[in-house]
Parts: structure tokens; sequence; C-alpha cells
């Protein structure tokens, strides 16, 4: 009988220990640099995020298993303050190679979507990505890439004004694309073919919140034709300088690899304007170029509302 | 077979419960696409049953190297958990968790299993074989 009884208390401990309480966001301010300075603030633990038991978490990183799970909840919670269903995309993929396999576990991830449903009816979908993991323990990641989020988030909000929607809109906060397959974004590779989705085109921003010669340049990694051409005509438009790199190493490539028209979109990585704080507990909230990041965030939704009223 | 098992569990716990442990990897694996776990695995478990009533020096030598086989994916894991733990070599999560303290234990008594693989896999250590 005392086994059963200690049996029952750690049931009962461990079923406690699963319930979380709700997050709640703050209400959003029309104002764009204010939305995604609360994102990436949140997300980088320069500001709290608050619990319904009126706690305050600050996120250290992205980094364990238990802050990605709180970075899922943000997430969820974003989503459905915005009026949307989040999805949560479970995963396991294999290792970089079957020796590493015989040697430990799967990666084992969650990334979080939510569908924008066109105005009127369509089976094509665009696809809007960015990372939400950090690349070490304790590191903020406002940069890398609360920028990246934060931009995306805004694009999802204007795109919900658009009113002639004529294709359906899907943004994805991957995990782990810090591991050495980035992984979340090449199981959210295999899920869209498993599930025959028409992708029109898929474009993941990363690093997008540094300008030291505050020339407002973008670089975008391996892109198709067509989208060099659309990422193009707007920065011109929007007098952005625009230049085109070779770059494989993130989410963008995930999607190509598998023969997905993809672009990866980040600052001028290649050309050395970085703050050189990436995967230091120095890329911090304060570090952050706002308005270099509402310049890109005016081009991604330009482009963007193109191909959705195209 | 059953009774050889309950008689000999010093060999026959540790064989069992480290192909169990390797099954269920490869089962794990096999599942999402990666089949090299599950075929090393299927190897062992096939011969070691076609061996156990027909060829007992047969049996005894693939125990013996599934023992040796185990030590060496235990010791590269410990080797790496210690390096891990003394330097924290990773910084990818994946990799720092399965090589942190719990992952440092399981490689431990998979040695310890290795270990009484070979030292107790010889003929005239099994009690009541056929």
């Amino acid at each position: 009988m005392r086994i059963q009884y200690i049996l029952l208390l750690i049931l009962l401990a461990s079923c406690s220990n699963h319930q979380h309480a709700e997050l709640v966001l703050e209400d959003f301010n029309e104002n764009e640099t204010h939305f995604q300075k609360m994102i990436i603030g949140q997300l980088s633990g320069a500001k709290s995020i608050n619990t319904s038991n009126n706690e305050k978490i600050y996120l250290k990183s992205r980094w364990s298993k238990k802050e990605r799970e709180i970075s899922i909840s943000y997430f969820q919670t974003l989503i459905e303050k915005m009026g949307l269903d989040p999805v949560v995309h479970q995963y396991k993929l294999p290792n970089l190679n079957f020796g590493i396999d015989l040697l430990i576990e799967p990666l084992s991830g969650k990334n979080i979507f939510t569908i924008l449903e066109s105005s009127s009816k369509s089976d094509e979908y665009v696809i809007l990505g960015a990372h939400y993991d950090t690349g070490a323990r304790n590191v903020p990641g406002a940069i890398d890439n609360g920028s990246g989020i934060a931009l995306i988030s805004e694009v999802l909000r204007k795109a919900i004004k658009i009113t002639n929607r004529k294709k359906n809109l899907i943004v994805v906060f991957f995990d782990q694309e810090e591991e050495d397959i980035s992984a979340g974004s090449t199981a959210f590779a295999k899920y869209l073919i498993k599930q025959k989705y028409k992708v029109h085109s898929v474009h993941t921003y990363d690093l997008i919140g540094w300008d030291s010669d505050n020339n407002k340049e973008v670089e975008i990694e391996l892109p198709s034709p067509k989208l060099e051409e659309l990422y193009k005509r707007h920065a011109d438009t929007l007098g952005i300088p625009i230049y085109v790199t070779k770059v494989n190493s993130s989410d963008h490539y995930s999607f190509i690899k598998k023969g997905f028209e993809a672009v990866g979109i980040s600052q001028a990585y290649v050309k050395k304007d970085n703050s050189g704080k990436k995967d230091t507990p120095e890329d911090k909230y304060e570090i952050v170029n706002f308005e270099y990041l509402a310049s890109s965030t005016a081009l991604a939704y330009e482009v963007i509302k193109e191909i959705l009223n195209d | 077979m059953i009774d050889i098992i309950r008689s000999n569990k010093v060999i026959f716990l540790p064989l069992i419960l480290s192909l169990l442990f390797f099954i269920r990897k490869g089962i794990q694996y096999a599942l999402i696409g990666s089949y090299i776990p599950v075929i090393v695995s299927i190897i062992f478990v096939v011969s070691l049953i076609l061996t156990f009533n027909s060829r007992k020096s047969t049996f005894f030598l693939v125990s013996k190297i599934w023992g040796i086989v185990v030590i060496i994916w235990a010791m590269a894991r410990v080797f790496i958990s210690v390096m891990n733990n003394i330097t924290a070599v990773f910084d990818e999560y994946h990799l720092s968790t399965q090589f942190g303290i719990l992952g440092l234990l399981v490689s431990a008594i998979m040695v310890l299993f290795g270990i009484i693989l070979v030292k107790n896999s010889k003929s005239e250590k099994i009690k009541d074989w056929l």
C-alpha cells in the first residue's frame, strides 16, 4: 500500500508540473516599431513575458527544451491574439549521418505555424519563415533571430489587412536552425511535401537587425531568378541596396534542397556588416537597429503583398 | 530456452537488455527513414537466435562480439560525455543533453553490460545448457 501511495504522489506531482499558466501579451499597438520591440524584448529577456498567474518570465535564451517550450507558448498566444489558429508541428529527424544515429537519439523539436487563408478560394501557399532557437546557452538572440521573428510577425499582421488575397500565407517559426542540419525547416519542408501543399515560394528571414553603416542593405541568399527580380524591383522602389549571395547555411536551403522556389534574406552578412555578437550573451535587445528592421520589414511586406495579390 | 535464460541471468539479462535498447533505437530510427541502427540490431538478434539451439560455440562468439560492440559504443559515449562535462564542447542543445549526466549514466551501464557479456560468454559458465 505504501508503494501505491508513493506512486500516486509521484503521479500527482508530475501532473502539477505540467500545468502551465497561460501567457498574457499586452494589446498590440498599431505602431510597427512598438510591436517589434515588444517581440524582440520579450523573446530576448529584456522585457518580461507575463502569465495569467501574474508571474514574470525572463527568457535567458531559447536554447533549452524548457525555454523553447515557453517560446512555443509565446507564439501560440501571439497567433491567437491576431485571430488566427496556431498549429504545432512536432517532428523527429535522423542526424547528419548513420554513424551519429548509432551513437545518439534523433533530433526532435517543434515548429509552430499559422495559415492566413486567401480571400478567394486558392490552393497555392506562400511560406514566410524564421527560426526562433538560439545558438548557445544564455544567448538572448535578439538579432539571431528575434529580428527575423519580429519581421515575419509584422508582415503577418499587415497581411491580415489585405482584403483581396489570392493565395494562402503560411507563417512559420522554425525550431533548431542552429543544429547541424537546420532541423526545423528540414522537417517542415518534408511536411509540406507529405501534405501535398502547392507552394508558390518560400521566404526565410535570419539575422535582420544590424546595419552599422545605415545604408539599409539586405542580402538575398540563393534566390531563384523570379524571386531575385521581385526583391530587386521592390528594393529599388524603396531605396534599399540589395546584394545576391550564395549563402546556404540557413533555413532557406532546406527548401531549395527539396526543390522549392525559395530565398533567404539577411542583413549584409557576407559584406561583413555584422555585430560580431552572434551566438554570444551580447546579442541583446539594445543592439538591434529597429530602423533597419523597419525598412527590411517594408521590403518583405511589399514582396509578399505582390505575391498574395498576383 | 526459457529455463536456460532463467538459470543464467548473469549473461542473459545484460544480453537481452542491451539488445532491447538497440532494437528500440533501431525501430525509432526506421520510423523516420534511417535504417542502419535497425539493421545492426537485427543482424545480432537473428544470429543469436539461429545459433542458440544449434551451435553453442558460435552463440558464445556472437554474444562476445556483441559485448565488444556494446563496450566500444558505450566507451565512445563516455569519452564524449566526459569531454562535454569538462569543456561544454557542444553548443547544440540536442547534443549537449544527450552527453550530460544521464547520458553518461546510460553509457556506464552499457559498459558494464558489455564487460559481463565478454567475460561470461563461455560454455562452461552456462548452466542447464541442452
